[in-house]
């Protein structure tokens, strides 16, 4: 049954019908299929978006609007462009530098998205070009859940018994600094290739300081959000509402750029950008339901059992399985689905539970960036109105970055295990 | 926000700006709360050492009907996320694309119509039991889904009426 | 047939090993249909609430979820929510299984739920970053999170302390990031969830009882002839009273292994813990008026009786 529904929504996606949509149709003539009622479809719909932690989704959005439309976003990247401007493709660089900012602040890849190309789609795409800017920034949002904090692994922590929240943060850390260092490292490579622009003037240090002084109301904004919430002020969800507030107050009363007759477009433009990412998690959910109904988790495992006893090569055909599994399902279903199946099994082959947590969260990760089905696929897409096939051809190079960091900790486990070895 | 080209009939034209007008203002002022709401939780539980019981509830209520509301304006501009292959391909020929045009929006609007129906059993059931922690019931989650549902399929129809009259298929969304 | 339970209980939890042990097992051939249990703990179904609307609707043909998810279908349950209101675990059954069970068993009903068991979810304590909490005294001031029910919330107001209602799923990060001191939780949960990765100080206040209940769909079940529906409710008490044993045994062995990890485990005095519930007398008076005097009193009678005052 599984392969039939994913099978339908694929054909019917081709056809041009919105992903939504096609979820959504895939997802009734699943029920129909498994003999279930058709209403589940509803209900799924709205319990899947009946939750607090997407919330972040429209708040990060509505901040990123409200600093545009404030043009306090401007300098901000005329900061960054004195800093770096003279470097081939430095804005892409601070896109990146950016994306491990808002990492170590937010634990989920799709708020850092939509906040990094809301802030910075429209200048690195008027240096560069559309597919690339969305590229850069998508591959640099996939750092939130690497880097801590992040929502997924504290998902998977709770799902697996013998994994803790903090081990789990700490092994991410070399992980998802690796990836930062090795896409700037690429960028530098695209950037000379291609000839990118050079963007800034000479640096001098009256630029310098006057850059910095007009850009300090909005450099602050981090340092409230992050400081709020390391400081335990308030949690990451609550952060963005707090980063609406600030850019607010900032917009309206230090910059003075933004007007009240602004607020209800930026409200309006965040809302439906919200409904579009909702309703794909809404209509995805059902076919999550019926894959669970159908129990593929555990017919996987059984699949895998019947292969091999050997560690190495579960763990080669696991990584194999998961990429395969990210391509399709969103990370989420497929922790609440897998992990309670898969943790135990990688166990029984002798596998340290950590290092499959961080192998299995990484592997969940990258394909948010994998098509068919990547949410920040169609996160970035929708807000930057850049084709899927022209963001995924840019993404190749860092998604190739991604999955061979993945491999890296697969055969190097201290890659990703030292370190909480050291802090435990 | 844009304007409509003059293919359509008056009376469709106005209904479809008024309700699309409507909705948007909706849907920004259910914005507004949420930032409101979970903004003076904060607020209160710095300043003021409280919290308010109501704040992660009714801000997912708000939450459910924006995500809802908020794909009728979606539709109502053709910004759902769509794989464009097939019908780029095929907008050289406006036969075969209006054709596909027609086919994908009415599967959108029977699925639309489908869940409006088989969701408005959830309303019902529901509208009996009490909130958590405000007034209100629970029928109030359920409710958007069925209004988001037919207004989208109403902007569908609007716009494959509207692609038919123009004898041009809509600018394609990204 | 396929019977689907579902749950938000992970898979270790007392009530997913009951199930699996007794329920799962018990019902193979009976009256002539081939039954099938397929268990899925760990919220795979969806959240709490959507799971026990799947259960009301007949989609899938039971759950076994905590009691508090069904205070918006049967008010009544709201009693079992009281502060302080059980003296043990045994005190507890002895009510749910006798007087209680069948006006709780009859509004289930009208609401669309075949009542099959009530099952431990334990005794909940206070846990917290900051101190020893002996007195109701040592809350004041102290932010708690609490879930987002208002009888916990006004018990909390009550004893003194900032109640902070927080969703579930921001639980654990909050308590990481300390945006509140402390929470409240069985011993099973503080172990299983590495609750006390954050918290260094749990009182054994034992300030709610909380229950889970094991329901089937009244319409899945009123299908079925009458010898499956007995032989489903039998399975069923057996996994129940299982269920009972297993969660008896490991509230304290959970319990054990936070002393061993570090945790100060305090034990509240009789004297003590007599503090903690005069203070929250003003809460009764408000469930009174809340659910009804008459069976409020009752419930409490009830107590009363199987406790032997
Ligand atoms: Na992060
Ligand atoms: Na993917």
């Amino acid at each position: 049954m599984s392969g039939i529904i994913i099978g339908l929504f694929l054909v019917i996606a081709i056809f041009g019908v919105p992903l939504a949509f096609a979820l959504g149709i895939a997802g009734f003539a699943g029920l129909v299929i498994a003999d279930l009622p058709l209403r589940i479809l509803a209900q799924r719909a709205m319990f899947s978006v009946n939750s607090f932690p997407l919330m972040a989704i429209p708040f990060f959005m509505l901040a990123g609007e409200l600093m545009v439309s404030g043009g306090i976003i401007g300098r901000l990247i005329d900061f960054a462009n004195i800093l770096i401007g003279r470097v081939r493709g430095g804005l892409a660089q601070v896109t990146v530098g950016a994306g491990m900012g808002m990492a170590s602040v937010s634990g989920a890849a799709i708020a850092d998205a939509t906040a990094l190309t809301s802030v910075l789609y429209r200048p690195v795409a008027k240096q560069y070009n559309g597919p690339f800017a969305a590229a850069v920034i998508a591959a640099s949002a996939n750092l939130g859940p690497i880097l801590p904090p992040s929502t997924a692994m504290i998902i998977y922590a709770t799902l697996a018994p013998g994994v803790s929240v903090r081990s789990l943060f700490m092994a991410g850390v070399i992980p998802g600094l690796m990836i930062g260092v090795l896409m700037m490292l690429t960028i530098a490579i695209i950037a000379h290739r291609r000839g990118l622009p050079l963007t800034g003037d000479r640096l001098t240090l009256v630029r310098l300081v006057r850059g910095f002084w007009t850009a300090l109301p909005v450099l602050l904004l981090p340092v409230i959000v992050i400081g709020g919430i390391v400081g335990g002020m308030f949690t990451a969800t609550e952060g963005g509402a707090i980063a609406v507030v600030y850019s607010l107050v900032v917009g309206l009363f230090v910059t003075r750029t933004l007007k009240l007759a602004d607020l209800p477009g930026c409200l309006l433009r965040s809302a439906i950008t919200t409904a579009i990412i909702g309703v794909i998690i809404a209509f995805a959910a059902t076919i999550t339901y019926l894959f669970t109904i159908d129990l593929l988790p555990q017919r996987l495992a059984d699949f895998a059992l019947a292969f091999t006893d050997s560690r190495v090569i579960f763990l080669v055909f696991m990584m194999g399985a998961l990429m395969i599994v990210g391509m399709f399902l969103e990370p989420n279903a497929a922790y609440v689905m897998l992990v309670p199946v898969l943790a135990p099994l990688a166990s029984e082959f002798g596998v340290d539970p950590l290092h499959f947590a961080i192998l299995f969260v990484l592997n969940m990760v990258v394909g948010l960036l994998t098509p068919p089905v990547g949410t920040l696929l169609f996160v970035v897409s929708a807000m930057t109105e850049v084709r899927i096939g022209e963001l995924v051809r840019e993404l190749l190079p860092f998604i190739g970055i991604q999955y061979g960091v993945m491999l890296a900790c697969l055969f190097l486990p201290p890659l990703a295990l030292w370190l909480p070895g050291m802090l435990s | 926000m844009t304007a409509r080209p003059q293919a359509l009939p008056a009376w469709l034209n106005v209904l479809s700006r008024r309700l699309r007008q409507a909705n948007e203002w909706a849907v920004i002022a259910m914005m507004a709360v949420m930032v409101f709401v979970v903004s003076l939780e904060v607020v209160m539980r710095y300043v003021f050492a409280s919290s308010l019981i109501f704040a992660s509830e009714l801000s997912r209520l708000l939450f459910v009907w924006v995500v809802f509301l908020g794909l009728a304006l979606a539709a109502a501009s053709g910004k759902e996320v769509a794989i464009r292959l097939l019908p780029d391909l095929l907008k050289a020929h406006f036969r075969s694309g209006l054709i596909l045009a027609l086919v994908t929006r009415s599967a959108g609007i029977s699925l639309m119509l489908l869940l409006a129906v088989v969701n408005w059993e959830f309303v019902v059931a529901n509208w009996h039991r009490p909130l958590n922690s405000m007034p209100g019931n629970a029928g109030l989650f359920h409710l958007p889904l069925t209004i988001g549902a037919v207004l989208t399929a109403f902007h569908l129809a609007v716009g494959a009426v509207e692609a038919m009259l123009s004898r041009a298929v809509e600018s394609p969304a990204p | 047939e396929t019977l689907r339970l579902g749950s938000g209980f992970q898979a270790g939890h007392s009530s997913a090993k009951a199930v699996e042990e007794i329920f799962t097992p018990a019902l193979g051939k009976i009256d002539g249909m081939d039954f099938k249990v397929q268990n899925f703990p760990g919220l795979q179904l969806g959240s709490a609430e959507e799971i026990i609307q799947q259960t009301r609707d007949g989609t899938i043909f039971g759950a076994y979820i905590s009691s508090a998810y069904f205070n918006s279908y049967v008010a009544e349950l709201g009693a079992l929510n009281l502060p302080f209101a059980f003296p043990s675990r045994e005190v507890a059954f002895e009510v749910l299984d006798g007087s209680v069970r069948d006006l709780l068993a009859e509004k289930l009903k009208a609401e669309g739920f075949r009542l099959l068991g009530v099952m431990e979810l334990g005794f909940r304590h206070v846990t917290n970053s900051a101190k020893p909490v002996t007195t109701p005294d040592d809350l004041k001031g102290m932010s708690i999170r609490l879930q987002p029910n208002p009888i916990h919330m006004e018990t909390f107001r009550t004893l003194g302390a900032n109640a902070v209602a927080l969703d579930a799923s921001e639980l654990f990060a909050a308590l990481e990031q300390k945006v509140v001191d402390g929470q409240e939780n069985p011993y099973a949960v503080i172990d299983l969830y590495k609750i006390y990765e954050s918290q260094q100080y749990v009182t054994d206040t034992a300030h709610f009882f909380d229950v889970i209940l094991f329901v089937a769909s009244e319409n899945v079940m009123a299908g079925f002839p009458q010898e499956v529906q007995d032989a489903i409710a039998a399975a069923a008490r057996a996994t129940t009273l299982r269920q009972r044993e297993i969660a008896a045994s490991e509230d304290g062995e959970h319990k054990r292994h936070l002393a061993e990890l570090g945790m100060q485990i305090t034990e509240l005095t009789d004297a003590q813990r007599a503090l903690f519930r005069e203070a929250v007398a003003p809460v009764y008076q408000k469930m009174r008026t809340q659910i009804g005097e008459a069976y409020v009193d009752e419930f409490l009678a009830a107590i009363d009786r199987a406790s032997g005052n």
